[in-house]
This record gives C-alpha cells, sequence and structure tokens, in this order.
C-alpha cells in the first residue's frame, strides 16, 4: 500500500513539474448537432498540420494554447464529421459538429468511478449504447433494451406475466463453476446497483458495456464478470434556452402468444370411458335429473379421458347446488384456447416529466416517473414510482459540488410462482382437464357450497359423496378454481430504494482535479404473504403439495445499505506528442444487511385472522445479520502520441473481509495498447483503422462468512426443551485465496466510405483459474461440499458489431447494426482433484436432466437419465417396448454456441422513422418439467393423434392404436411394437428417459418494431410552446421466426437449465407521446 | 505554484491517512457471523440424529414399505409398479451419520472432550454415537448392498465402497465393542430423547441390533455354528441382555403438538395428501389368521371407522385412482389414535427381538429349541400388547395359519414364525422387506402393473446418479461385483 501512495504522489509531482508558458489562447465548447446530445467531451482539438491540441472536458470545453501562426483548428472525434475551422483571429470558437454513423460509437465511454473518455482511445471492447436507442421501444428494463444491440451479450428474459422480473444478462458466456447467478455489474453514475430493477429508463444518457477483465478492471473483484456502466442525464443546454422540460406518455397492452401445443381430442380424468351416473339415496335431490347420463373422471387431473365429440355430459358445475346449470347436461367439445383465456390483458402505462435548468456555475435535472402495471394474472400488479435529481454547483471557480439522488418506490402485488404445479401454468401444463372452457370457469369463480366450499373443476366423483360430510366430493382434489386461488393468496412487496452520492470536484491547477465522493445505496423493504384458510377448506389434497393453504400468514422485513467513500485525482495533460491521462484513487466500501422473517406454521387458530400469533405450531423466525467491507486503492492512467497510438494501464488493489485475514489483498491489473493506422496511411476509402490489444486480470473475492466454516447454528425447533443443532455440510479448504479471471483480447475498427461502414471485430480469449467455488462432493465424506480454490475454465470467442448507412438522403436514411458474437469454446478444463463432475441445478430431483459441470466438456452440461442407446444411437428396448434408463446422458451444454442481433432503423421524410430489432441465438439446450408433466397427464399433442397405422395412438392396441415402437431389444435383435399410449407415455417417466423433454433454446425473433413520428411542430404554429413532439407505436415480441421448440419462447426460459413451471410468452402493443418544452 | 503544491500534497495526506488510520488490511470481526458458534454441542447432535430416526428415511420408510406390500399406492403408482429408483444413500452421511461421527470426534479430541463431558461422559456419548451409526448403516446397507463405509465421514470425497460382508462384520464388531465401551456413572448423558440417559438400556438395544443383523445372514450362514448363529448367540447370552420386554423398546415418542418439525411421520403422510393406503396383501394376510385384530390398528378409512378393505396392490395408475374414488372406505396406513401428531414410531420392539429368538431356536442355533412355542407366543404377545392391544385369545395360536406344526430346531416353522415377523415389524419396510427377501415369506405377488423389465419384487435400490458422477471409480467397483449390475433386481450379498 505504502508503494502505490508514493507512486500517486509522484504521479502527481511529475505531472506539475512539466507546466510552461505558451503564447495564446483559444477556447470554447463543441457540441453535438444530433437533436438532445449536447455538449461532447472528449473531442480532439487540434492546430492542422502540428502535433498541438486538446480534448474537451466533460463539459465538451476545451482551451487549447497555440502558436500565433497557427491558421486553422481540427476538431475530431469518432462517429462525428470532422470539422476545421479557420482561427482567423477569433479566442472563442463554438463549434457544433455532425453524426456521420448512427452507431455505437458516438458517445463517450464511462468507465469506473465515472471515468471517461473518448472511443478512439480505447484498448479493449467497450461497447456504448445511447439512451435514445434503448429507448425506440419505450421499455421498463435496462437488460430488455439491450438484447441484441451489443456484441456478446445474451439476455434471458422472463414472461412478462412475472411482473418486475429483470431477466439476466450474460456478457461472453458464463463465468464461475454456478449456474451462472453472480451475473454482470450494474453501476448507475458511479453508484454499484445490486440489479437493474430500480432505473428510469428515460434518465438514461447512455450504456456503456465493458465486457470483461481487460476493460473492467478498475472495478476489482466485484467487475470480474463485466459491467454495465449507466450514466444518467443531466442538465444540458440546447439551442440558447437556460430551462427544458421533457414529458413521455406511454401506453402498453400485452397478451399472451405462446403458449405449448396442446391436444384436443380427450378430455379430462384417467379413464377413457364415460362413467355412468347412478342416483341413490341420501343423494341431493337435484342430481336426481342426472340419474343415467354420464360423466368423466373429476378427481384425476389428468387428460386421459373420453374423447371430445360433443357427446352429452355432466360438466363439473353441474353438481353445485344452486345454479342455473345444477341438475343440467353439457356437450362435451375442445376448448383449444382455455389456457390462453386465463390471462387477461396486461395494461402498463409508463410517465415521466423532467425539468432541466442550467444557469452560470449551476445545472440542475430534476424527474419524475411512474410506471404503473396491470398484469396479466388476476390481481397481479405493480407501481413504481420514482424522482431523480442531479444537480452540480459551482461553489468557486475551482470548486464543484455535485449530488445526485434517486428514490425509487415499488409496490408489487400478486403471487407469481411459476414453478411446478403453481395454480396456473402448473396446472394447464402439467395437470389440467382439456375440456376446460376458461370462462365458464370465470363466470363460476364465486360459486360456494352452502357449507363455505368453494367450487372446482377438480372436485371428486359421486361415488364418495357423503351427506355428513359434503366437502369430501365438493372440494378441490389438487386444485381450485384458478380464479378463486388468485382470490384468497395476496403477496405484497413494498420496497424503497434510495441511491446517489454527494460529491466536491476541487480544480487544482487547470487539468488536475481532486475529488472526494460520499456514495449510499439503501434498499428498504417489506413483504407480506396471505394464504386464505378458505383454500384448506375447499380442498381435499391440495394441502398436501402447499401447506401454505392452511392458512398462512408471513411477514418479511430487510435494511440493507452500501456505502463508499471515495477519492479521486484525475490529471490530463497534454506534453509536446503526447497526451496523459491519469487517475488515482480509493474507495472505502461498507455493506450492511438485516433480515427478518416470520410466517405462521400449520394454519391458524381463529380462521383469516392474518397475525404470527395466530399460528396454530410453533411460528418460523429467520434473523440474518451480514456484514462486508473491502478498501481500495487505484491507479488507472493513459498515454497518447500524437492521437494515433495508444497505451493503457489500471492497477487496483482490494482488501476483502470476507476473505482470510492474513492473505486478504488482491490485485486486478489491466494493459493495453492501440494503434489507428488509417491516421498513416490516409487512404481515401478508409476513415478510420485500428488495431488494439488488451490483457486483464481480476481476482474474485469470497462470500460473507464463508470462511472460515464450521459454524454451527442453533435449530430453532426443539424437542421437548432439548435444542438441536447439526454439523455444517460445507468443508472450507484452510488456504482459500482470491482467485483469477484472465483475459485478454486483440480488436479491430474499421470505417469506411464517410463512416457508411463501420466494422467493430474483437477476439476474446479468457481463463478463470482457482475459483473459490464450494463443490460439490461426495456426500460420503459427511459433507455436501467443499469450499477451495479450483478449477479451470477457458473460453474464447468473437464478437462482431457492423454497422451500415446504405442510404443517407434527406428524404430517406437507412440505418443498419448487426451484432454477432460466436463463444468458440467454455471448456471445464478441470474442476477439482478427483472430482470429474457436479451439479449445480436440478428442476426435478435427481433422475432428470439437471446442469453439471463436467470435466473435460463445455460448460453447464444437461446431465441425466435418458434412454439407453447402442452404438448406433438406437435405442434399448424391452420386450414390451419400454425404454431403458441409461442414468449418465449428455444432452449437450445449456449455453448457446451464437448470439446476437441485427437492427434496421429508417427515416423517412425526415419525420418517420421504423425501427425493428431482430435478436437471435443458436445452440444450447434446456429441459422442460412442464413438457414432461404435460405429457404424463395426456396434456401434450403428442399424446394424441394417429399412429402409422392411422389409427389413434389412444386407441387399444389390440384395435390397432398404440404407440408404434422400435428399437433393439436387450438381448440384441429388433423390437418392433405398438404400445398403449398412457402406458408408453407414463414410461417415459418411471423409466427416467428424459430425452423427449429435452428442446433446444435455438430461435430467431423479431423482439421489436416501432414507428415513430416527429410532429412538425413549426408548420402547425406551435413553435412557441412546443420545441418538440414525437409520437410512436411499437410492439415488443410481434414474431417468433424461427425456434426449435414450439412450445416456449427460447429467450424466456426460466431457469439456467429449463423450467417447471413457466409462464407463457407474451406480446404486448404500445404507443407514446414525447414532448419537449 | 507553490499553492497548488501543497494543496496536493495536503489531498495526498489526507489519503495517506484514511488508510493508515484503519489498517486497510484489518476488518476487525465484520465476517463472523453474529448467530453461529464455532464448536458444536455434543448433546444437541445426539438429539438432532434421534429426533428422525422414527422418520421417513428409517423406521417409517416409504419405498421399503411398498416393496413389501404394507401400504398400497392410491393416485400414482410408480414406485410401488416398480419404476427406476435412483436414490442415493449419500445424504444420510452429509447428515446425520457425520453428526455422529462428530460426537465422536468431539469426545476424542483432547481439545474439545473435556467440554464434551459436560454432556455426559466421553466413552459413553462415543458408544452411543457408535451404536446409533451401526443401525443407520444397516438401514442403507440393506437396501443398497455395498456402500462406502472404512473410509467414509473422512473428509475425502474418494471413498471406496465396502462389500456388505465387510460392512456387516464391522457393524456387529461396533456394536460389541460399544456394550463394553458403556459405562454407569459420570455425567447425566444429555440430549437422548429415547432412553433418557439409560446406560443399561442402550446396552440391550446395542445386543439387539447385533442379533437381528446376525439373523439377517441367515442365508448366508445357515449352520449353527457358523458366523451368523454365533453372534446371535453371543448376543443372546451377553449379560446385558437385550430388548426382552416393551418397556425396553427403542421408541421415538414424537412432540407433536404446536411444534412442526418433530410431528409423527404418519399424521404427515396424510397431512393434506392421501397417496397411501394399507396394502390389500396385509388386510387379507390378517383376515387369514382367524381373530387378529391388530387391523384395528394397522388400518383404518379415513374418517376413523373399522375396515378390512385393503388398497389392491401394485395396479397401474388406470385402475387405481377411480377404484379409490369408488371404494372411498378403503384403509388408510394406521387408524387415526395411532397416527397422531405425538403418536411414537417403533424403531426396534421385543416382539422383533422374541420372534427372533424363535427363529433361532427353531434353526436350533441357540440352546432355546424347546422353548421356541414360547418363545412364538410371546413374541406375538409383545406385538399386540405394543399397540395397546389384549393379549389373543388361546384358539389363535391354535389357528392353522399361526399354529407351528413341525419339530423343533430344524428351521421348518419358518415360514409361519418370519409370517408373524413381517406383521410384527408393521410399518417399518425396512425390516419388513428384507425379512421377506431373507425368508420368502409371505409369499407376495410382484406387482400385476409392473413396469420394470422382468416384472419382479425389486431386490436392492439402486445408486443415485450423483454418486455416478462423485464417486465414479468406487461404484465401478461395487457395480461389478453385483451380479446383474446396478439394477433392482440384484441381489444384495446377504440375499444370495
Amino acid at each position: 500500500m505504502k508503494k502505490l501512495l508514493l507512486l500517486i504522489v509522484l504521479f502527481v509531482f511529475v505531472g506539475v513539474s512539466t507546466l510552461s508558458a505558451q503564447t495564446r489562447v483559444i477556447t470554447g465548447t463543441v457540441t453535438s448537432a444530433v437533436e438532445g446530445e449536447g455538449a461532447i467531451p472528449g473531442v480532439t482539438v487540434q492546430v492542422k498540420g502540428t502535433t498541438i491540441g486538446a480534448l474537451t472536458d466533460l463539459n465538451g470545453k476545451y482551451s487549447v494554447t497555440v502558436p500565433t501562426t497557427a491558421q486553422t483548428l481540427v476538431f475530431s472525434y469518432v462517429g462525428m464529421t470532422t470539422k476545421e475551422v479557420p482561427i482567423a483571429g477569433q479566442a472563442v470558437i463554438n463549434v457544433t459538429l455532425e453524426s456521420s454513423l448512427i452507431g455505437l460509437q458516438e458517445v463517450v465511454v464511462t468507465s469506473g468511478y465515472g471515468i471517461k473518455r473518448a472511443p478512439k482511445g480505447s484498448v479493449a471492447l467497450e461497447q456504448v449504447v445511447s439512451g435514445d436507442k434503448l429507448s425506440e421501444v419505450r421499455q421498463v428494463n435496462v437488460n430488455n433494451a439491450l438484447a441484441g444491440k451489443v456484441a456478446g451479450i445474451q439476455f434471458q428474459g422472463q414472461s412478462a406475466a412475472k411482473l418486475g422480473s429483470t431477466g439476466k444478462i450474460r456478457l461472453r458466456g458464463e463465468s464461475g463453476f454456478d449456474t451462472g447467478n453472480d451475473g454482470v455489474l450494474y453501476v448507475v453514475d458511479g453508484t454499484i446497483l445490486t440489479n437493474s430493477s430500480d432505473l428510469n429508463m428515460d434518465d438514461i444518457e447512455d450504456v456503456s458495456i465493458l465486457s470483461g477483465p481487460s476493460a473492467s478492471a478498475i472495478l476489482g473483484s466485484q467487475g470480474a464478470n463485466g459491467a454495465i456502466i449507466i450514466t444518467t442525464k443531466k442538465a444540458k443546454t440546447s439551442a440558447g434556452k437556460s430551462m427544458g422540460v421533457e414529458v413521455n406518455t406511454g401506453v402498453l397492452a400485452s397478451s399472451v402468444y405462446i403458449t405449448p401445443n396442446y391436444q384436443n381430442d380427450y378430455a379430462g380424468g384417467g379413464s377413457y370411458d364415460l362413467i355412468k351416473y347412478n342416483w341413490s339415496a341420501g343423494q341431493p335431490e337435484e342430481w336426481k335429473a342426472l340419474d343415467g347420463k354420464y360423466y368423466h373422471d373429476y378427481s384425476d387431473d389428468a387428460s386421459w379421458g373420453p374423447r371430445m365429440a360433443g357427446q352429452e355430459y355432466i360438466p363439473w358445475y353441474s353438481w353445485y347446488p344452486g345454479t342455473k346449470y345444477t341438475g343440467t347436461t353439457a356437450r362435451l367439445t375442445p376448448q383449444p384456447n382455455n389456457a390462453r383465456d386465463f390471462y387477461g390483458t396486461g395494461v402498463t402505462l409508463n410517465n415521466s416529466v423532467a425539468f432541466s435548468k442550467v444557469a452560470e456555475g449551476f445545472n440542475i435535472r430534476a424527474s419524475v416517473g411512474s410506471v404503473n402495471v396491470k398484469g396479466l394474472l388476476p390481481g397481479t400488479g405493480l407501481d413504481k414510482t420514482n424522482f431523480s435529481v442531479k444537480t452540480s454547483y459551482d461553489i468557486t471557480k475551482r470548486l464543484t459540488f455535485g449530488a445526485n439522488v434517486n428514490f425509487f418506490n415499488t409496490t408489487t402485488d400478486g403471487e407469481f410462482d411459476d414453478g411446478y404445479s403453481n395454480q396456473s401454468t402448473g396446472s394447464f401444463n402439467q395437470w389440467f382437464h382439456r375440456d376446460l372452457d376458461m370462462n365458464k370457469m370465470k363466470e363460476l369463480k364465486d360459486l360456494r357450497t352452502p357449507d363455505g366450499v368453494w367450487a372446482s373443476w377438480n372436485h371428486n366423483n359421486p361415488t364418495v359423496y357423503d351427506p355428513t360430510n359434503t366437502k369430501n366430493f365438493y372440494a378441490g382434489n389438487y386444485w381450485y378454481n384458478f380464479y378463486k386461488w388468485f382470490d384468497l393468496v395476496s403477496n405484497i412487496t413494498k420496497s424503497a430504494r434510495l441511491f446517489g452520492d454527494i460529491s466536491l470536484n476541487y480544480e487544482i491547477i487547470e487539468g488536475l482535479s481532486a475529488k472526494v465522493t460520499y456514495r449510499r445505496q439503501q434498499f428498504n423493504h417489506w413483504y407480506e404473504e396471505k394464504y386464505s384458510t378458505d383454500l384448506n377448506d375447499s380442498g381435499t389434497q391440495t394441502a398436501g403439495n402447499e401447506a401454505r393453504v392452511k392458512g398462512y400468514y408471513r411477514t418479511d422485513n430487510s435494511y440493507q445499505t452500501r456505502e463508499n467513500f471515495e477519492t479521486l485525482l484525475s490529471y490530463s495533460k497534454q506534453i509536446n506528442d503526447f497526451k496523459i491521462n491519469a487517475n488515482a484513487g480509493t474507495d472505502f466500501f461498507t455493506y450492511e444487511y438485516k433480515f427478518n422473517r416470520a410466517n405462521t406454521v400449520d394454519g391458524f387458530n381463529i380462521k383469516n385472522l392474518y397475525s404470527l400469533s395466530n399460528s396454530v405450531s410453533q411460528p418460523n423466525i429467520e434473523n440474518t445479520r451480514r456484514d462486508e467491507k473491502y478498501r481500495a486503492a487505484f491507479v488507472r492512467g493513459d498515454v497518447s502520441f500524437r492521437d494515433f497510438l495508444f497505451a493503457d494501464f489500471t492497477l487496483r488493489n482490494d482488501w476483502y473481509s470476507t476473505l482470510p485475514p492474513d492473505k486478504n489483498s488482491i490485485m486486478s491489473k489491466s494493459f493495453g495498447g492501440a494503434f489507428v493506422f488509417s491516421d498513416l496511411l490516409d487512404l481515401n476509402f478508409l476513415n478510420f483503422g485500428k488495431i488494439r490489444a488488451s490483457w486483464g486480470e481480476i481476482p474474485r473475492a469470497l462470500g460473507i462468512f464463508s470462511y472460515p466454516g464450521f459454524a454451527y447454528g442453533v435449530g430453532q425447533y426443539q424437542w421437548n426443551g432439548r435444542f438441536v443443532m447439526g454439523t455444517p455440510d460445507q468443508l472450507v479448504d484452510p488456504a482459500i485465496r482470491g482467485a483469477v479471471n484472465t483475459e485478454k483480447e486483440f480488436g479491430l475498427e474499421l470505417r469506411f466510405f464517410n463512416s457508411k461502414i463501420g466494422l467493430t471485430a474483437t477476439y476474446w480469449d479468457r481463463t478463470e483459474r482457482d475459483i473459490p467455488y464450494s463443490v460439490s462432493i461426495a456426500n460420503y465424506s459427511g459433507f455436501t461440499s467443499k469450499l477451495l480454490n479450483t478449477g479451470e475454465i477457458t473460453k474464447k470467442g468473437l464478437d462482431l458489431a457492423l454497422n451500415l448507412r446504405p442510404f443517407n438522403r434527406p428524404n430517406f436514411s437507412w440505418d443498419f447494426n448487426a451484432t454477432f458474437a460466436y463463444l468458440m469454446e467454455q471448456n471445464i478444463v478441470k474442476i477439482a482433484e478427483g472430482i470429474e463432475q457436479f451439479s449445480v441445478q436440478t428442476i426435478w430431483g435427481g433422475g432428470p436432466p439437471q446442469m453439471v459441470h463436467a470435466k473435460g466438456k463445455q460448460w453447464g452440461q444437461l446431465f441425466g437419465g435418458g434412454m439407453k442407446r447402442n452404438a448406433d444411437g438406437v435405442p434399448i428396448l424391452t420386450a414390451d417396448g419400454a425404454y431403458i434408463n441409461d442414468p449418465a446422458v449428455f444432452f449437450g451444454s445449456v449455453l448457446p454456441d451464437f448470439t446476437g442481433g441485427i437492427q434496421n432503423s429508417f427515416k423517412i421524410f425526415k419525420a418517420f422513422t421504423v425501427s425493428a430489432n431482430v435478436d437471435y441465438q443458436f445452440g444450447g439446450k434446456f429441459f422442460s418439467l412442464s413438457d414432461m408433466w404435460g405429457t404424463f397427464s395426456g396434456l401434450t399433442a403428442r399424446t394424441s393423434g394417429l399412429n402409422d397405422k392411422g389409427i389413434p395412438i389412444r386407441d387399444p392396441v389390440a384395435d390397432g392404436g398404440g404407440v408404434h415402437v422400435t428399437g433393439v431389444g436387450e438381448e440384441g435383435g429388433t423390437v418392433d411394437t405398438y404400445v398403449a399410449a398412457q402406458d408408453y407415455y407414463h414410461n417415459l417417466y418411471n423409466n427416467d428417459t428424459y430425452d423427449p423433454f429435452v428442446y433446444d433454446l435455438t430461435y430467431i425473433k423479431l423482439r421489436e418494431v416501432s414507428l415513430a413520428y416527429n410532429i412538425p411542430v413549426a408548420k402547425i404554429g406551435m413553435s412557441k410552446y412546443i420545441q418538440g413532439a414525437t409520437i410512436s407505436v411499437f410492439t415488443q415480441n410481434p414474431w417468433l421466426i424461427y425456434s426449435k421448440c414450439k412450445d416456449f419462447d427460447p429467450s424466456e426460459i426460466s431457469a439456467a437449465s429449463g423450467e417447471s413451471g413457466q409462464f407463457p410468452g407474451i406480446r404486448s402493443i404500445g404507443t407514446n407521446l414525447k414532448i419537449s418544452f | 505554484m507553490k499553492k497548488t503544491f501543497y494543496t496536493i500534497l495536503t489531498f495526498a495526506a489526507a489519503v495517506v491517512l484514511i488508510a493508515g488510520c484503519s489498517k486497510l488490511e484489518d476488518f476487525g470481526d465484520t465476517n463472523v457471523n453474529p448467530a453461529a458458534t464455532s464448536s458444536p454441542n455434543t448433546a444437541a447432535l445426539l438429539t438432532n440424529v434421534l429426533s428422525d430416526v422414527g422418520g421417513t428415511n428409517y423406521a417409517a420408510h416409504r419405498g421399503a414399505a411398498l416393496y413389501c406390500q404394507y401400504f398400497s399406492e392410491t393416485q400414482y403408482p410408480d414406485f410401488s409398479c416398480y419404476s427406476l429408483n435412483q436414490a442415493s444413500p449419500a445424504g444420510v452421511y452429509a447428515g446425520y451419520l457425520y453428526d455422529l461421527e462428530n460426537i465422536i470426534i468431539t469426545n476424542t479430541d483432547e481439545a474439545t472432550k473435556d467440554i464434551a463431558a459436560l454432556n455426559g461422559s466421553n466413552n459413553n456419548q462415543i458408544a452411543i454415537a457408535r451404536i446409533l451409526k451401526a443401525y443407520l448403516y444397516w438401514t442403507l446397507t440393506d437396501r443398497w448392498g455395498d456402500i462406502p463405509y472404512s473410509d467414509a465421514l473422512k473428509g475425502d470425497p474418494n471413498v471406496t465402497y465396502d462389500t456388505q460382508e465387510a460392512i456387516y462384520k464391522d457393524l456387529i464388531k461396533e456394536l460389541t465393542e460399544s456394550v463394553a465401551q458403556l459405562a454407569a456413572g459420570g455425567a447425566v448423558l444429555k440430549g437422548d430423547i429415547v432412553y433418557a440417559g439409560d446406560v443399561a438400556k442402550w446396552k440391550k438395544f446395542a445386543n439387539s441390533l447385533r442379533m437381528l443383523m446376525a439373523l439377517r445372514l441367515s442365508k448366508q450362514y445357515p449352520g449353527a455354528s457358523d458366523y451368523a448363529a454365533t453372534e446371535f448367540k453371543a448376543a443372546l447370552t451377553n449379560a446385558a441382555g437385550h430388548i426382552s420386554s416393551n418397556a425396553d423398546n427403542f421408541k421415538i415418542s414424537f412432540v407433536g403438538g404446536a411444534n412442526a418439525t418433530f410431528q409423527n411421520p404418519f399424521y404427515r403422510m396424510y397431512d393434506g395428501r392421501k397417496d397411501y393406503g394399507e396394502s390389500a396383501t396385509m388386510t387379507t394376510i390378517l383376515g387369514s389368521l382367524g381373530n387378529d385384530y391388530r387391523q384395528s390398528v394397522f388400518g383404518a378409512t379415513g374418517n376413523g371407522a373399522a375396515t378390512n378393505l385393503g388398497v389392491p396392490y401394485g395396479r397401474k395408475r388406470e385402475f387405481i385412482d377411480p377404484w379409490c374414488g369408488a371404494n372411498p372406505t378403503y384403509a388408510y396406513v394406521f387408524a387415526p389414535a395411532y397416527r397422531t401428531k405425538e403418536s411414537p414410531v417403533y424403531v426396534i420392539h421385543a416382539s422383533a427381538l422374541l420372534l427372533a429368538r424363535a427363529e433361532a431356536a427353531d434353526r436350533g442355533w441357540t440352546s432355546e429349541t424347546a422353548n421356541t412355542q414360547a418363545l412364538y407366543e410371546s413374541g406375538i404377545k409383545a406385538s399386540f400388547a405394543m399397540w395397546g392391544l389384549s393379549e389373543p385369545d388361546a384358539a389363535y395360536f391354535t389357528n392353522g395359519a399361526v399354529a407351528l406344526p413341525n419339530a423343533f430346531g430344524t428351521g421348518a416353522n419358518l415360514p409361519f414364525i418370519a409370517l408373524q415377523q413381517w406383521i410384527a415389524f408393521y410399518p417399518d419396510g425396512i425390516q419388513g422387506w428384507s425379512n421377506w427377501r431373507r425368508t420368502g415369506v409371505p409369499t407376495l405377488t410382484p406387482a400385476l402393473d409392473a413396469t420394470n423389465s422382468p416384472k419382479v419384487i425389486p431386490r436392492r435400490y439402486v445408486y443415485g446418479t450423483a454418486d455416478y458422477s462423485l464417486t465414479a471409480e468406487g461404484i465401478a467397483a461395487a457395480v461389478s461385483r453385483l451380479t446383474g449390475g446396478d439394477k433392482m433386481d440384484s441381489k444384495v450379498w446377504w440375499d444370495k
């Protein structure tokens, strides 16, 4: 540490001592002609024919000292047309630069600690997406907005029915040995957010994507997997006005667009034949009308029932007293859209207002936003309101105070369980009756027996009717009326997040400034869950699946703060042919987390009294306290020579509280260089050509309390006053330490023909070694896992971005942007001594495919029970035609090989803009539990239809039906037989042969289309009041162009290795009006 | 310029000051979990293990109870149709077996043994941990056969799978030594929720386990001077005695009440679900024995009325789900009074030991041959008494299906004695199924709708998929020793 400080001090001295005097000073401001972009930092201002020059500062201001003989100033900036301005004796020269290209590289790159720089000198891939590119289709989630637009990103979305879910971003494949949950880092104006859910999209100026260690070393351990750096808008002068107002108002309507393919031939129940009902004494009088009529098995929640041929039958609701349907029959007809009909239309209102004011030495931008969502599932909704203030104030000429405050308040209502057997998709796709009419379900939502049982489609069969215990018949066997369920369950999450910073920046001398910053992020959260005891009164076996239906109340509180105290010294200087930028700083971090939770157990003493003390059994309590600290010091610098040769370095040292005390110091570093060869070549067609190379290494720290291990907790429940304790299941290697992600990358950037064609290509190669990971070990050791430094993962890939502007005419322009990432390999080279593979995620127990990491194979293999096959891959069958289990089948990796997107944008007659965003991925696998149970239950399309003899597979084998099965026999020879459909599909589960339920992640999707119209405010005489107005209509998920999987949207799989009951894909259409005053 | 220089100095000094004051690398106790301790309490570890010995992985295990047809599945009959059951025994090692190992370590380690002795003498705690380890291992090897043993629980995941023969012999040795290690006196043993620290009863329990384990080897070692008979006799004649009266039963008396974690597993079996019923096999056999009113305990309808209607065994869902719907008075496992939240679960009981002695006597293994009839009758009576029922009348014992028709000393009465063992072990499937594999009694018809390939009753559990990935070498050796490979119908060592 001492050495480092010495270095900082020396650095400063060297800089100061080189100051010397010149003859003439020209100052000015460089702004962008692109609406809303304002001043441009990092523009190169150079005296033509010399190496004398300067860069504009963060406010676009420059000051350049020139020889009196100087004639012309050249203003250049990547993505902007270079402009030459005669000096002609002027002391102030203000310049506006035109955009040369719609693409990724228009704006400055922001790195950690707010350090900005021109992309021309960047040594690693640093992609920037401007706010307006993100909001062509108005989004509430930044991850969603980035999909397809950045090379090397894979966005794993979630169904829009699952409100508040932001999905997940993978940068350059996955990191570490886990399921990849540690993900990327989100940094907003220098503040690290724990997720991306609390952002106002209308406040975002731009997003810089630092893909890995060669770019993100300044962020230390936390940035090991790359970082997404978000810069919010600040107040800007535009068109000579000192004040501005911008209003955005939008609405979005959503509905289901993809559900699994169901069979629509057979009704509910487990038996093929309708059952005749015979009235008997003791049964309700109103049932006499049904005597001699037929019903299908209601209690079995499968659809192996009778063929739906329009025949008369007794529907589930006829048995309940007191409705116009009591004692009536209906026709048994297919209901192909019943699952789809359940979901309503979701509506999202998205409004924001922002005020800006700029004055001499002072600027402020304040915004208020609100997102209000009515979900597609009954009773679900989300309300988010926020306000943000960003301001700076020059206390003196050299001392500037800055403050940045963001407050988000969110309330989420409703139940969003998308796991196995949840009360919407968990039924529709897993256990359901294909003959159910969802509109009838909705109509009869409030149907209740005199004994207080809410009516269910899944009640029992009349044979169990007992007049002394009518619940036994009327109550749901496993399921409720879905609409009633969402009435009787209520979950509320309220959260308040406050984040931001205050800072003081002191300009010591020109080019040298010191800044101190205090940052804080505070997150308070309250959660409540209520399950009505009515559920218990209306179900016979439901409490066995979900004990909460006995009546349940849970509440959580959490308090979380993250504080940073930072210092930063910044220095920039031009010395002859060299330009130097340097920063040195420290960052002290403190994290505090407190969490309390309690819930009732075994129901309530007093019905529907939601209180912890009303618990039948001793309530469950949880009490968590966690603390973490790190302290960091860093230096970074870059030097350029004549603006075509660049060198760059970063060193950061962290001391972590979570690491073993005697070796808690870890160092991150990166080095790189770039060479702009086009400046030397002077080729006409080549505007810009650059090669770059960089290397970075980031060690990773450990999780809180993982060292030294062997922490014994006390069980909260006692056995007659005797407390219990279990031995911790994790071994910790006493030599555990931080470990290393190393990355090298090489890039090429080219722009041709007046920058109408731009190409960026980056090859990267990353190695993760000695990962501190808790590896599953054979439990026979006495422990389930061991935390140790282990393993080696090697990754290589190619990130490509292509920008074209094929047309650029006043009345028509076309911009084309394509990204392509190829994950050439991500191999598990080594796990640990003696460990060949281990499991990281199971969707359903140990038999079905689970996600494992296996030595010598690609990261994230789906592994588990499949069909045993001979050397030629032909399944081996029993004599009865059942597949034989092979417990160790590798189905492939969960990672796609190729990901990317294509954006087309057309400007027509200046006023219209049409944009379309396509994204895609190829390769990768997932396991569908819904499909497994849906097939077991006879719901999926494959369980119906005809066999190769043209006879329904559900017909008895003796009548020519059955599934045709061929393969080789256990003792050789061939097996060629027909198996009864229900046996065939049940056996897939019984024999642990899950091949049919493994899907491909490949897809091509038209993700977004928008049409925007700039209202000509001047023409309609409104320019006095309005500066600009844009109205747009857009759609999300309009078209899944290609997908190998026809049942789910592969871009929205709920878990890394598959899904267990996920919600359907959602399509939205919306409109937005943006007005600036 | 000078001013600037001083400003920089001041700033640099401030940085040094901040850095220096708080010693960058010193974080005090930031990383210490305030809710945990670093040293275990051996009494709490013991309670933790005992709290689950009556649970669904041991004395109330459901899978084996389906294989020996104590229970039938009512709506999802996959297990009882012999679907592939890829469970792994490994979880028990990281859980309770290591807790027991930890008791031994903490009572042995010089650094911790004195503190541990506050919970009872080091020797007694160690001996009890060894006895319970033997019981847990026994329930595992009977299901899977060869399992990791000699180098398990040592923190090293590279384990070998020991042969069942080696495991059995070592378990018997452990039990023998434990009986000798247990001594009265010292601090009161804490955490013992079964025998409340009564050392004499633990000795009886250990001897009982040794007798039952020895008897399990009767196929391998049938002779009166073979290993099994020798060990059986040695345990029988050990001065510390064995469980011969219900007062000494090893049972778990659940706390129940307002404590949701420690409730009787059969209460929980029906707490919201009805996946199981008493098997028709059991009701039929009990019905064939004359007046065997243990049925009033073993099963009743959902609302508690008496019934003899067992659930048909091993039928596919297409059949059984509608059957249960049409026959709502089928028998649930246990009458409600025997599956309350607080009902006890019997792990090892007098009836099992008396019937074991009757069998050994009938085989001519012991010097009790003359007593065979008396042992047999008292074994049956102990079973009735354990369930709180009055003794069966004399007619019960003369019923043709109960009375022992053959001369004693040759093992010819085994079909009768083993049938009573099968009934007495109800609902403990691990015992019931193991005993059936050993004796072939009762004659069980395999599931009518079996889905496994040879359609026979499984004779072992197959290893889990994780075993293949985490102990590849060890398991390969174990599988190579199995005739027929890692299949459900391959036989464990003692099953021959």
